[in-house]
């Protein structure tokens, strides 16, 4: 319903490194449209079109091939036996990928309609990782002069915020928002809608995927399927994959909760919190059974200087950080 | 100068369920500068208006004080300096003019330009979707469409109060006005129309106060489908053609104007337009008769005091003829002929100082029965309330 307060409508972005999602509101309902941020490059003929034409994948004809787009590209990856393409890496573009603009930028354009409605969109940017400010601020640019050229008029907020909108209006905005991303897990501690402390950590469930894989000797594919289907962190493994995952997953969970320890513990901006601060987490790396006993056991573990509240899941942790956008920009309207 | 303390952010936060709304009201108290501080409640209301009009609803009447004062603190020192310099001339231009009387404080929304689609003609949907576009060219938008239940209503008879019918199928209209504030419209208070329209809007759908909202630029919202019922008249009086209708929730369909009886702004010519439409539109779909088209003011009632004007939106003042309507304000009002009900000083004030000639029709009507039968009037009138009683239980 909100759309009815400006004749072009707003949006909210998620680009991640695994997937971009975008919340359009309806009424007041939110709808999400969502596809795997990846592509697979073949060479361009007449047979490979007629073929994908033939198993209705959506595509894009460039010079010299062609580049099959989101989920599909993973299936024909398969069949191929080759890898996709990623045009995000750790949170931010890709610097080894020379298309991955242009794959975003399709993407984009398949999710929100080549419409051209001169909307507002807030679109989500990772919190710098040590060292990675310059990098982020060409990621934030190009993608905003990308949306620009798309036609709307961009935004950006913090992922961490954004989660933070999505999910703590009850407090007021207030409290600690953790997206446990593909790239990177971004962090922010909001004190009335406002960030405090954002930061984020390129440990997260590519860096779990990568090394369970070269450890184990498996491929990442196989190592994220398991992951995503079958995997619970409770202590308990059956197998070596199993215990690999394990152990990543609390390296990435330990760091998130120590980071956060120092970075309280150096900032001088943190106001006096009079009540328990609540966490909420997103992000697929946090849907896996038995995520949120140990990030809580972490986080209670750890001196944060701050009396930490509930700690819970967002309710749609896929779709959350984008669901936070478009608060932020439906706010701004 | 001070920021709105944390205390008051939180207490008036929590009106706001909406979190767009939340956040809008939160990044306001932060942009509010207060001096000195006891300005500080004041600043946060302010907030609370302009992020939510729902909210807003939910101020009391001292917080409304306080706002208002809180308003003129700008203007308050210009106030001063204007009414010194133009005292003088003033004066001496009031002696050259001719006195004129005051006009009545509370008047009905002006009639702007009168649409009359013919009833006669079916109307029939054209397109379906979150557009709906009708035959006689009524478009009805469904972003807010919700929902309440079905619908389900007793029906009475004058004559046979034991009589009961139960029915599920619309029999009436009731116009409304939505009561909220209109900003003025012109380009830099843009933000504002949208967010009140908004909230507006979501505020009645959540509740299910109407099936249908005309917002001041004619477009039409559906809120609840005409097979449920709305809150809009649960405490309502009509019969029309011997058949008595007490809850009007369920037996009659709302359709709410946004705007303010009274306001100077009015109901806006496309309104009207509109409302020709949708009455049209209406009328056609469900068979519903023009004596079952009424204005929220001539059927709301306060059973518990037996008294008229629970609500008194359109203050008398319903233009029935801008929708080529007989004039219910000339015909006896059912529920004091009927069932006893009388009014109070507020009512006439609500109603401009006086009130419809219906209302003294009716009472004519009261009294000559009651003597026909050889009651007092006083003695029939109970007689009427207990009757309403029965029926209501």
């Amino acid at each position: 319903m909100q759309n009815k307060q400006s004749t072009a409508p707003l949006r909210g972005l998620d680009i991640g490194t695994s997937r971009i999602v975008v919340a359009e509101s309806n009424g007041s309902d939110c709808r999400y449209r969502a596809e795997r941020n990846a592509f697979l490059a073949l060479p361009a003929s007449r047979m490979t079109q007629a073929m994908l034409d033939k198993e209705n994948v959506s595509y894009k004809l460039g010079d010299p091939d062609i580049l099959v787009l989101g989920e599909k590209a993973e299936q024909f990856a398969n069949i191929f036996c080759r890898d996709t393409r990623r045009p995000m890496q750790n949170g931010v573009l890709n610097p080894a990928e020379r298309r991955g603009l242009e794959v975003i930028e399709e993407t984009i354009r398949r999710l929100c309609g080549d419409t051209k409605d001169g909307g507002r969109v807030c679109f989500s940017v990772p919190s710098p990782a040590p060292g990675g400010e310059a990098e982020l601020t060409f990621h934030e640019n190009t993608l905003s002069e990308m949306l620009q050229r798309l036609g709307f008029q961009p935004r950006s907020v913090s992922e961490g915020l954004a989660v933070v909108f999505a999910e703590l209006a009850e407090a007021h905005f207030t409290g600690i928002g953790i997206s446990f991303g593909g790239g990177m897990c971004n962090v922010c501690l909001a004190y009335l809608g406002m960030p405090v402390i954002a930061f984020g950590t390129a440990k997260a469930g590519d860096f779990i995927d990568r090394n369970a894989a070269a450890v184990t000797g498996e491929k990442p594919p196989a190592v994220r399927l398991l992951k995503e289907q079958e995997f619970v962190l409770n202590g308990h493994y059956a197998s070596h994959l199993e215990q690999a995952l394990s152990i990543y997953y609390d390296d990435m969970i330990q760091t998130v909760a120590s980071r956060l320890r120092d970075r309280l513990a150096d900032s001088r901006d943190v106001p006096k919190l009079g009540r328990p601060v609540p966490v909420v987490v997103s992000g697929g790396s946090a849907r896996v059974g038995g995520f949120l006993p140990r990030l809580e056991k972490a986080l209670r573990e750890t001196d944060l200087g701050l009396r930490i509240g509930e700690i819970r899941l967002s309710a749609d942790p896929l779709n959350t950080t984008a669901r936070g956008a478009l608060i932020a920009a439906q706010s701004e309207n | 100068m001070a920021r709105v303390p944390i205390d008051l952010v939180e207490q008036y936060g929590a009106l706001i369920q909406n979190p767009v709304e939340q956040l809008r009201f939160i990044r306001l108290c932060g942009e509010q500068r207060v001096w000195p501080t006891w300005m500080a409640r004041a600043a946060a209301l302010e907030a609370l208006v302009m992020a939510s009009a729902h909210a807003a609803r939910r101020i009391s009447g001292w917080e409304s004080t306080v706002l208002c004062a809180y308003r003129s603190r700008r203007v308050g020192w210009a106030v001063v300096v204007t009414v010194a310099v133009s005292l003088p001339g003033f004066w001496l231009a009031r002696r050259a003019l001719p006195r004129h009387r005051a006009e009545a404080a509370v008047s009905a929304p002006p009639v702007r330009e009168q649409a009359r689609p013919s009833p006669e003609e079916p109307v029939w949907l054209v397109e379906a979707g979150n557009a709906e576009l009708y035959s006689n060219g009524l478009r009805v938008l469904n972003d807010f469409a919700g929902h309440t239940g079905p619908r389900s209503y007793a029906v009475s008879w004058v004559n046979d109060a034991r009589r009961i019918e139960w029915r599920q199928h619309p029999a009436g209209i009731v116009y409304h006005t939505t009561e909220s504030e209109l900003p003025v419209l012109e380009p830099r208070q843009r933000g504002q129309i949208q967010r009140r329209e908004f909230g507006l809007l979501w505020y009645v759908q959540q509740n299910g106060l109407y099936h249908f909202v005309i917002d001041r630029f004619g477009r039409v919202f559906r809120v609840v489908p005409e097979s449920e019922y709305a809150n809009h008249a649960g405490h309502a009086v009509w019969v029309w053609n011997g058949e008595v209708y007490l809850n009007l929730n369920h037996a009659f369909l709302g359709v709410a104007f946004e705007g303010r009886t009274g306001q100077p702004a009015g109901v806006t010519a496309a309104q009207w337009h509109s409302a020709g439409l949708v009455t049209q539109m209406l009328r056609s779909r469900y068979s519903i008769v023009e004596g079952n088209c009424v204005s929220h003011d001539l059927v709301s009632v306060n059973p518990d005091r037996m008294l008229l004007g629970h609500h008194t939106d359109w203050a008398g003042g319903f233009p029935y003829a801008a929708l080529g309507l007989p004039d219910q304000y000339r015909r006896p009002a059912p529920a004091v002929a009927w069932f006893g009900f009388r009014y109070d000083a507020a009512f006439v004030a609500a109603m401009g100082g006086k009130v419809w000639p219906g209302i003294h029709l009716a009472e004519e009507q009261l009294e000559r029965e009651a003597a026909r039968r050889g009651l007092s009037p006083a003695h029939y009138r109970r007689q009427l309330a207990q009757d309403y009683r029965r029926r209501r239980s």
